[in-house]
């Protein structure tokens, strides 16, 4: 069977804007969650899968073999959130999450003390998400948040199978170890800066 | 079971990647903790279900950006492309200009140096005391 994305794209370069079109919707939610992830914030999540779109449009040519689309553009996709992320980071800017807290408490079941105590654990894992190494946030964002394989991790990334595999583990490990200093410090403290 | 496998094996058992179904079972009570934990990470770093949502009108808000890009792209006049494509030739021209003159700057100075050190107190000086030697030549073609 022939691949979507490889049919698509051999459509777009022949000149049917139509299957470029195509492609941004099969790849409009894995992108935003994508972006998501790395920024935790739906507006941010949004301009980042838009431009990685733009990109992939006019860059398109670039790619050479047309199965390697979807690689491709989660590469772009990462590099694009990374530099929202770099920028965020310097600005500073924490706008917007307080909004998103409500938009999530809103659309949650549970007690709304339990959802405030869970999201803001939850809000607090982020941020130390976003704070991990690019090494060990790179994979650690495409399996959990994209639910890849190790493979298909190492095919996006480049990476050896067993790398993207440590990686992720120790990712993990960094984490919970953020959630344990969470935990005893007690969820009243705001994360501090390294 | 290699050793990569061995210090990631909670997170290769949590991911269902692991080729051998035993492990799981040969996991030890820290890893089993460990698998315990990542399971709580995964909940909390879940993508809220509205995000991960298809939104109908995301196609409709890439065409306006596309078309905006494009339109943005043609109203470029083509002077403007060019003297685009022109500055870098130019700031390049300009730098060669200036090491060519640094360098070429340079090559005098240990002239200059040299001479220094052989009149002593500078070239003004040089020059000073050259305007009062006494004109040889002229006296010279004056007996003639």
């Amino acid at each position: 069977m022939a691949d979507p994305d490889g049919v698509l794209v051999t459509r777009f370069r022949g000149g049917d804007e139509s299957a470029f079109e195509a492609l941004v919707k099969r790849y409009e939610v894995p992108l935003r969650k994508l972006a998501y992830g790395y920024l935790r914030d739906r507006m941010l999540a949004e301009d980042v899968a838009q431009e990685s779109f733009l990109q992939a449009y006019q860059r398109l040519d670039s790619l050479g073999r047309v199965e390697a689309f979807r690689s491709w553009l989660y590469r772009i996709a990462i590099n694009r959130a990374h530099d929202q992320l770099r920028r965020k980071a310097r600005k500073r800017e924490v706008a917007g999450e307080e909004g998103e807290e409500r938009i999530r408490q809103m659309a949650e079941p549970g007690s709304p003390e339990q959802r405030l105590e869970d999201r803001d654990f939850g809000r607090r894992l982020g941020v130390y998400l976003a704070e991990l190494p690019e090494k060990y946030r790179r994979p650690l964002v495409l399996k959990e948040i994209e639910g890849m394989t190790y493979a298909e991790i190492a095919e996006v990334l480049g990476w050896p199978m067993g790398t993207v595999q440590i990686r992720i583990h120790r990712a993990r490990l960094r984490l919970r170890a953020r959630a344990q200093e969470l935990l005893k410090k007690g969820a009243g403290d705001e994360p501090k800066d390294e | 079971m290699n050793r990569k496998t061995s210090d990631s094996l909670a997170s290769v058992i949590f991911d269902r990647e692991s080729a051998d179904r035993g492990e799981e079972t040969q996991a030890s009570a820290e890893v089993a903790k460990q698998i315990d934990d990542f399971s709580q990470i995964s909940d909390l770093l879940r993508v809220p279900a509205d995000v991960a949502r298809e939104d109908p009108f995301f196609v409709v808000r890439f065409r306006q950006r596309r078309d905006q890009m494009l339109a943005s792209l043609r109203a470029v006049p083509p002077w403007r492309w060019v003297a685009l494509r022109l500055i870098p030739i130019a700031v390049s021209a300009v730098v060669t200009a200036a090491a060519v003159l640094w360098i070429s700057d340079d090559r005098i100075d240990p002239l200059v140096q040299l001479e220094r050190l052989a009149v002593g107190n500078g070239v003004d000086d040089v020059t000073l005391e050259s305007t009062e030697v006494e004109p040889v030549l002229r006296i010279a073609m004056g007996d003639l």
